[in-house]
């Protein structure tokens, strides 16, 4: 072996077991590094680490009013979203419901929901489903696969009657219904491969 | 040839102790998405919408389409998988409802007296449209056993279905014969949740499916 090679292979040794003393020292004194040792990797807190490596649970919550009393019929119809902010991404887990009233203003309610990614206007469903499919409350309706948003990406919520032609049904009661979605934030600068799925590149 | 083995083997050491990619001063701490969900709380919780096309795996739900079904009516409904993709059953929930003087009222599985308040004698069977199996052995099932949202029936293997098979329910209003005789119509949305995955390789296993 030529005597170049064995100093440059020298040198690199010098440098690895200087990052090694650092490592070690730093492995001492981390708070991430002990709650590592002692914890099953389920129960590490999320909020400890590195500003990207921390992840922390969150959710969006979209708001739907049709008011006091509303009558159902094929024109009823509202869109709202939600959109994640530019500090990190979401991670989607479960999404859940809550209705003000419990009569077919609201609980019993002939409405249909479809949900939308608007950057991909990819749907969630083949076909709008009615709100009592979502879970109210807790047990959540789990996701099967959790699906990470990026930060500034849109979901579109759409609620809207299954009456058709001349239908149409008069309710009792406050009309508002909840759709929050629960899940994780996270940090990330490697957004590249994300979007490359989302939009099918 | 010893030298390189020997820092290799230091290089490893450092990776094994998660030194190897955090903090790194070159890419200022970031860390690779696929690496972010290897260890801590993340673990267990990947999304499935990251990484090369044919491996990205994404939530979704297809439903059963859904029309009135008078007593003593029986209607074939279906779903379709789309061409995109194939499609892993995991649960099914019902939501159904009563029509009354023209007013539809879900009927609500949460109700104070559930079993007098389900749509009793709404019966149901379920058929893989390509290959005719039933998953129901030939007795049809009350719709209420297929659970609501927040309680959905959860089949005990997750089930492929290849992107364009058909799922068939059968759907009987049994409200008119004598033991019931409550002479109910409904509409039922029966919805079934899962994931989608792109196959390369779906030759293999529509012969599967098919016999």
């Amino acid at each position: 072996m030529e005597t170049d090679e064995i100093s440059n292979l020298l040198d690199q040794r010098k440098q690895l077991r200087r990052q090694e003393r650092l490592a070690r020292k730093e492995a001492r004194m981390s708070l991430e590094t002990e709650l590592l040792k002692k914890l099953p990797s389920a129960l590490v807190p999320g909020n400890v680490g590195n500003f990207y490596d921390v992840a922390w649970p969150f959710d969006y919550t979209v708001s739907f009013d049709f008011g006091l009393n509303p009558t159902w019929d094929k024109n009823t119809s509202q869109t709202q979203s939600f959109q994640v902010t530019q500090e990190a991404a979401f991670i989607i887990g479960s999404i859940s419901r809550k209705c003000y009233s419990g009569t077919t203003s609201g609980e019993l309610a002939p409405l249909q929901l479809m949900i939308r990614d608007r950057q991909s206007t990819r749907q969630f469903m083949d076909l709008p489903i009615p709100i009592q499919a979502i879970a109210k409350k807790i047990p959540a309706t789990n996701w099967e696969v959790p699906l990470i948003m990026l930060p500034n990406a849109f979901i579109d919520f759409t609620l809207s009657s299954f009456l058709t032609g001349s239908e149409s049904q008069a309710s009792i009661g406050c009309s508002k219904i909840n759709f929050t979605m629960t899940g994780y934030r996270t940090r990330t600068s490697d957004i590249g491969q994300v979007l490359s799925t989302i939009f099918g590149g | 040839m010893r030298e390189q083995n020997r820092n290799r083997q230091m290089a490893n050491r450092l990776q094994r102790r998660g030194m190897g990619y955090a903090s790194s001063p070159s890419n200022g701490g970031a860390v690779s998405l696929t690496e972010k969900f290897q260890t801590g709380i993340l673990s267990g919780f990947q999304p499935g919408n990251i990484g090369d096309i044919n491996r990205a795996i994404w939530p979704f739900a297809f439903q059963f389409s859904a029309s009135n079904i008078l007593p003593g009516q029986s209607v074939v409904s279906s779903f379709s998988v789309t061409q995109e993709a194939g499609f892993l059953i995991r649960q099914i929930s019902h939501s159904t409802f009563r029509l009354v003087g023209g007013v539809y009222t879900y009927i609500d599985p949460f109700y104070f007296d559930e079993s007098s308040n389900s749509p009793n004698g709404l019966v149901f069977t379920l058929e893989d449209a390509q290959s005719s199996r039933n998953f129901n052995g030939r007795t049809p099932k009350d719709i209420s056993v297929l659970g609501n949202a927040n309680f959905p029936s959860i089949y005990p293997s997750t089930l492929y279905m290849l992107p364009n098979q058909t799922m068939l329910l059968n759907l009987s209003n049994t409200t008119n014969q004598p033991n019931i005789n409550t002479n109910e119509t409904f509409r039922t949305f029966v919805t079934v949740w899962g994931y989608r995955i792109r196959t390369e390789e779906a030759a293999k296993i529509l012969s599967t499916v098919t016999g």
